[in-house]
């Protein structure tokens, strides 16, 4: 059901279209999905924050951050190909940083950046993996995101996938007419871009109209979550307090 | 050109959130005043349109591909205010869901990306794009596209020389010229699919939309990068290093007109004297451009 119908490859393998949607769905009745979204948006910000302030080489507090990813991961049964993959999205931006190895302590200092840069990503990952985009934004209302801004990721979720699709259909298109040798590959891609963005301007006046005769006038477009019952807060603080020992142990040395 | 989390400093990070949600609110306040009640969300569909055309890929050389980032042909379209909030909608929807980029790096995406590729990309068209000539508006959109490209990619190679992530005298050099090759792809793209925009849709040529202070503000922000970029390198550069490991550095001569020679004013103490000599640089090159561009007008108009 979640084979991303938007990825398209010629036979040559070249000009592709390369929209890779991850399944946003958590597994109904798992242990992270029930959690209240607040709560892993808290505990996720707080992460990466903390993750950022340790002091270069504080493994100590690295190593405790990761046993607890690794006990939300086995909560979750994540398989470990997901893992894995999500652990290439920051190798292309590697290449900035491996100047430093012309500098006395440079591997030191990359290695401590490649296992930070590596730890958030697998942080952010298990946030998208257990939570509905729905619930992230009345999550990210809770915590007094601008209701302007929402609605305009709301909108942007919704459509993204139609003109993704939109977007595919150009690109099949495109190779039937030239077999996958279009001979001005710049000007082609750069009409297509013009003609999507043409669509989605229409679209979007299509959708202004159809809200505006539905009565929008510019509030929420989706229901408030209910104030954080006590319960929550204790999970809250009980991942709060993990990171706090990450902070405290990140001085100690093996 | 996505940060991921880990490369930046908690400082360098947090000033830069600030900043990007400081621009954000002032571009949203902007954005309900002159749009109508009701249609600033739809940006919303129009950035799911960017993000859709972001997934075009474009073979380049050596099997590669690049694609399009849209902020400049947003700002050619839409203004810089709505880029600005357009790009961040992408930006966050690409941190928080795809990964791509990180979390507490997302202000400074957003700052490279968003804020100061709309900038400066609104300067080059309000100062550059709004000659009468065809072929001129179509070069102001050109360069948006490539002066948008290199102001992220040298911002975000100063960032991450202040968090110590890379060496200065390397990282800012080497982001600076592989983007701007980038950049002319990106720019030929922009072009593309801004004259198939404004074929079917001509009320949306206009490039003076977001105001000239705007449009000053971008050129001055890339006014500054420029400032910024000679602390970035102390050592000679790729030609000079030859001349002196081979030996034939000594047979230079000094040019017969120098106005800044090796790039100082006289007088004035390193390192100000190349920062003052690359700004005044820069000035000058605009004014000539602009006058140029005046000149053909009006030369065309007579």
């Amino acid at each position: 059901m979640w084979e991303n119908p938007s990825r398209v490859r010629t036979a040559q393998g070249r000009g592709s279209l390369s929209t890779d949607v991850p399944p946003n769905l958590p597994r109904p009745g798992s242990g992270p999905a029930r959690l209240d979204p607040r709560v892993k948006l808290g505990w996720t910000l707080g992460a990466v924050v903390v993750l950022g302030s340790l002091p270069a080489g504080a493994w100590t507090g690295w190593v405790v951050l990761l046993g607890a990813l690794v006990l939300l991961l086995c909560w979750d049964r994540t398989p470990v190909r997901h893992v894995v993959r999500r652990s290439l999205l920051a190798l292309p931006f590697l290449l900035t940083v491996l100047p430093l190895l012309v500098q006395p302590d440079g591997l030191l200092r990359l290695q401590w950046i490649l296992a930070r840069a590596w730890l958030s990503a697998q942080v952010a990952a298990w946030l998208v993996a257990t939570t509905a985009f729905e619930d992230l934004l009345r999550a990210l209302r809770w915590a007094r995101v601008p209701e302007t801004f929402l609605t305009v990721l709301a909108l942007l979720w919704r459509y993204l996938f139609l003109l993704g699709d939109e977007a595919a259909r150009m690109v099949r298109a495109r190779e039937a007419r030239t077999r996958g040798h279009s001979r001005w590959p710049v000007r082609t891609v750069g009409r297509m871009a013009g003609t999507l963005l043409v669509r989605a301007l229409e679209r979007a006046h299509r959708v202004q109209l159809a809200m505006t005769a539905r009565g929008y006038r510019g509030g929420p477009l989706g229901l408030p979550l209910r104030p954080l019952d006590p319960r929550g807060w204790t999970v809250l603080g009980a991942g709060a307090a993990v990171l706090i020992l990450s902070w405290t142990v990140s001085g100690w040395s093996p | 050109m996505h940060i991921p989390d880990g490369f930046l400093s908690t400082p360098v990070a947090g000033t830069l959130w600030a900043a990007a949600a400081g621009a954000n609110a002032y571009a949203l306040r902007r954005l309900q005043r002159e749009l109508d009640e009701g249609e600033l969300p739809t940006l919303g569909v129009l950035a799911a349109g960017v993000f859709a055309a972001q997934a075009l890929n474009v073979p380049v050389l050596g099997g590669t591909s690049g694609h399009l980032v849209g902020t400049a042909l947003l700002t050619s379209l839409a203004g810089p205010w709505a880029a600005t909030v357009t790009m961040t909608a992408i930006l966050t929807i690409q941190a928080l869901v795809f990964q791509d980029g990180g979390l507490l790096a997302l202000g400074a995406n957003v700052v490279n990306m968003a804020v100061l590729g709309a900038l400066v990309a609104h300067g080059v068209l309000v100062g550059v794009g709004r000659a009468p000539r065809p072929w001129v508006r179509t070069a102001a959109v050109f360069l948006a596209g490539w002066c948008a490209t290199v102001a992220g990619a040298v911002a975000t190679a100063l960032e991450l020389a202040a968090s110590g992530a890379a060496p200065a005298n390397l990282v800012v050099p080497a982001m600076g010229l592989v983007h701007a090759a980038i950049g002319v792809l990106e720019g030929a793209l922009t072009v593309c699919a801004w004259r198939l925009v404004v074929a079917v849709r001509p009320a949306l040529a206009d490039s003076s939309r977001g105001g000239a202070p705007a449009g000053v503000l971008g050129l001055a922000l890339a006014a500054g990068l420029a400032l910024l970029a000679p602390w970035a390198s102390t050592d000679p550069d790729g030609l000079e290093r030859v001349a002196i490991v081979l030996g034939f550095h000594g047979f230079a001569r000094t040019p017969w007109l120098g106005v800044f020679p090796d790039y100082r004013v006289p007088a004035v103490p390193d390192p100000w004297s190349t920062a003052l000599a690359v700004f005044l640089g820069a000035v000058v090159a605009y004014s000539v451009l602009r006058a140029v561009v005046r000149l053909v007008a009006v030369r065309r108009a007579s």
